[in-house]
């Protein structure tokens, strides 16, 4: 499962449920678009100054595998592919 | 006329009997469960939508969510949920734990919950729209 995570929009600040679904028709996506709200989940992940795209990887289970640079190869290797 | 009486008690007692017994094994409201289903879950064996939140008490049964609860309900645009969601025991955020649910809204306004996909391999991806 793809989850794509906006933690702001073009003016800086968490994006509304109309934004998010002008992004996901722009781009085409069917996997949930959420808004982070004040990037509150990305900052149980991360820590200190961070690049984006941020990444986090789980495992079955809820098990957090891989946080900050996980690829899509790395979903890859858990979904046996 | 006294002879005819019993004749024609007969099959109208046999409709009031009808009429009083719940079949167990029929789905009078064609929610896809049987009213022996719907009396051990308390869903209402006559509303095939039990908490009025516009999905049918079988799809709910179904996709793992409540369907006696209002607010619980499957994706509108059919993200598969996990039945382990509600056992989901979380430790922490680190490396090798169990990460704490979350609830954030999706583009459509419903709430998303991670441990809704507790039984997946899951890849977010945190961006925005600079």
């Amino acid at each position: 499962m793809f989850l794509e995570i906006m933690i702001e929009n073009n003016d800086s600040v968490t994006p509304s449920v109309d934004e998010l679904g002008e992004w996901a028709d722009t781009y085409g996506l069917t996997m949930p678009v959420l808004a982070d709200q004040d990037e509150a989940v990305m900052y149980t992940y991360a820590s200190g100054s961070i690049g984006l795209p941020y990444t986090v990887l789980l495992d079955r289970g809820v098990v957090v595998e891989s946080v900050g640079s996980a690829s899509v190869g790395d979903m890859d290797g858990l979904l046996g592919g | 006329m006294r002879a005819y009486l019993p004749f024609t008690l007969l099959p109208a007692l046999g409709a009031m009997g009808c009429i009083a017994q719940v079949d167990a094994d029929a789905d009078g409201d064609q929610d896809g469960l049987l009213a022996s289903d719907e009396a051990a879950l308390g869903t209402d064996p006559g509303n095939p939508d039990s908490d009025g939140d516009g999905w049918n008490d079988g799809d709910e049964v179904d996709q793992f969510t409540d369907p006696l609860a209002e607010t619980d309900h499957p994706y509108q645009n059919g993200w598969k949920i996990d039945s382990c969601r509600d056992d989901v025991e979380a430790t922490g955020q680190s490396e090798g734990e169990v990460a704490n649910n979350f609830e954030m809204l999706d583009q459509f306004g419903e709430t998303v919950k991670l441990h809704d996909f507790c039984d997946q391999v899951v890849y977010m991806v945190f961006a925005a729209f600079w």
